[in-house]
């Protein structure tokens, strides 16, 4: 018996059931079984169909979307009716990596972010996954910092854990509805920015113009004296922005 | 070559550890000798270089040593996929060494199945998202017995292997084995020990159709050292060992013929799903800590464990 071929194939079965890509029977017939013996391929094939088999997709399927309603409850939520054809759609097109939350959701919210539909879907999605990005770099150690900004030729960006999120309407608004299953207010022609960072309490809060402008001032790493030289940076936003841990400099990034 | 198998010393009755639930965990303490941990649960995964690392949370990793203070533990992990012939998951056992180096258990177990194979697209890993049951064959157990002995090794603790829930019918075996005879082959031949889940067990007798006192009679007891009990629910016709109810009454029945005549049984543990607790409750948890306790006094004494204050 060729054991890992048995496992890889018996695996990949249940993937593409589970997902809904293609039936049991119909990867098995695919896939190349010449390493597996008469008995071994009898039994895929009998197993690909029996209720047994069925039910084995179903559970994998249940944890994944399980994950998603833990790490990903403010995103399904915005999505609204959407929400069952988006999650088919992710499971369909992403396998299953891992059985942790934070992984599933992660690459469930990217894949929001990138294609979602309807009013702040995108947004929440951003949010959603920059929260998690900011939790795991807290968890890893990288706590928030409280001292001064540096020296004025040292080398800033900003932090690999940072994101700034324009929301179309206030974002307490916009949580507080999702969070309250209420209707989401409308978009307006108005931004509203939010700023994710490792050194916010809540890991998050709006921003003004001048912190937005001095954030994405460096997403390109520059000195610091020139980012305080840019047109429309002012100091007291960099300050903000550092003590927020949203800025870190080049040679010593995370930190 | 075999190992030669040492039971560890009594623990008594024990509950696995909910994360998130702090003050179901502190209610259970009375009730409780032994925590069992699923140190995976405290952990982010992250990958790194093609690797998966686990990085436990500091505050969820505080927490457990909190409230699980003045009680030993057990692990029993979720992600290590034993039965991998691709590869089981180092960064797993990276993690537990952590763990150990902080805390020391008095035994470690996982399951016997698979989470991770081979992709035949690329021959890269493939998570399969659910753990999947081995054939029973001298292939499987070439792989398990080197790995068991080597885990009970790398941390000076039994190993113990847990017995999975499975749909698939008609598992490939060798020799006539069925699961009992696998798991008898497997202790035999590595000296680990056996985590016995009773209600995995009784789900396989209900789905597979076989008679779970004649299969039972047969199982090295001997090697018996912890035992899990749990709940669950019914779908689509089969039992399933979810973990979200109380204790069904066969299972209780399997429990009070099992206790006496395991010799160097440890621990009877109630299992319960972090998602379940809300239907559950902790009054249920209690209940079944309970009737484990009541079991285990009326067969083992009152003396047997390390008591804590428990009744």
């Amino acid at each position: 018996m060729a054991l890992r071929e048995l496992q890889s194939v018996l695996g990949r079965m249940v993937m593409d059931h589970a997902a809904g890509a293609r039936q049991g029977s119909e990867t098995l017939a695919a896939l190349d079984t010449s390493a597996l013996d008469v008995r071994e391929r009898a039994w895929l094939e009998a197993v690909s169909f029996s209720p047994g088999f069925a039910l084995t997709c179903f559970i994998q399927r249940w944890w994944r979307e399980a994950r998603l309603r833990t790490g990903a409850s403010l995103t399904l939520a915005a999505l609204g009716d959407a929400r069952e054809a988006t999650v088919r759609e992710f499971v369909r097109d992403a396998p299953c990596a891992s059985l942790f939350a934070a992984a599933e959701s992660v690459a469930f919210l990217q894949h929001v972010e990138a294609t979602g539909v309807g009013p702040h879907v995108r947004a929440v999605a951003a949010l959603e996954r920059s929260l998690w990005r900011v939790k795991q770099e807290v968890d890893a150690g990288h706590a928030p910092r409280s001292d001064a900004p540096p020296s004025s030729d040292a080398v800033v960006t900003t932090h690999p854990a940072a994101a700034l999120i324009t929301f179309e309407a206030p974002v307490e608004a916009v949580l507080g509805a999702l969070l309250s299953g209420k209707p989401l207010p409308e978009p307006r022609p108005q931004r509203f920015p939010l700023l994710v960072a490792p050194g916010l309490r809540r890991s998050c809060r709006p921003v003004s113009s001048e912190e937005a402008h001095a954030f994405t001032s460096c997403r390109e790493p520059l000195p610091l004296h020139q980012l305080l030289e840019a047109p429309g940076v002012t100091q007291e936003a960099v300050r903000a922005l550092w003590a927020a841990t949203a800025l870190c400099r080049l040679d010593a990034p995370g930190k | 070559m075999r190992d030669a198998f040492i039971p560890p010393s009594p623990l008594g009755v024990g509950v696995n550890y909910l994360p998130n639930s702090a003050a179901e965990m502190e209610a259970c303490r009375d009730l409780v000798d032994y925590f069992e941990l699923s140190p995976d649960v405290l952990c982010h995964e992250r990958e790194e270089g093609g690797r998966r690392l686990l990085v436990f949370q500091p505050s969820l990793l505080e927490q457990a040593l909190h409230l699980t203070r003045e009680r030993p533990w057990v692990v029993h992990g979720l992600g290590l996929s034993l039965g991998s012939a691709h590869g089981w998951n180092e960064g797993y056992l990276e993690m537990l060494d952590t763990l150990h180096a902080r805390r020391p258990f008095a035994w470690h177990s996982e399951h016997l199945g698979f989470l991770m194979a081979t992709n035949p697209d690329d021959g890269r890993e493939l998570h399969v998202g659910v753990p999947l049951p081995l054939p029973f064959t001298e292939e499987s157990l070439a792989l398990l017995v080197p790995r068991g002995q080597s885990l009970s090794r790398r941390y000076g603790v039994p190993f113990l292997l847990e017995n999975l829930t499975w749909y698939l019918p008609d598992l490939p075996s060798e020799g006539g084995r069925d699961e009992v005879a696998f798991l008898n082959d497997f202790t035999e031949r590595s000296g680990c020990g056996l985590l016995f889940d009773l209600y995995n067990f009784h789900c396989n007798a209900t789905n597979l159709g076989f008679d779970p006192w004649e299969a039972l009679a047969r199982l090295r007891l001997d090697r018996v050292v912890e035992i899990h009990i749990a709940g669950g629910t019914t779908h689509d016709g089969f039992l399933m060992d979810v973990h979200s109810r109380a204790v069904p009454e066969p299972v209780w029945q399997l429990l009070e013929w099992l206790v006496p005549r395991a010799p160097h049984l440890s621990a009877i543990t109630f299992e319960l799903l972090q998602e379940a607790l809300v239907v559950t409750g902790a009054d249920a948890i209690r209940e079944q800590l309970a009737r484990a306790r009541a079991l285990w006094t009326r067969h083992r004494g009152a003396g047997e464990g390390v008591r804590h204050g428990a009744a």
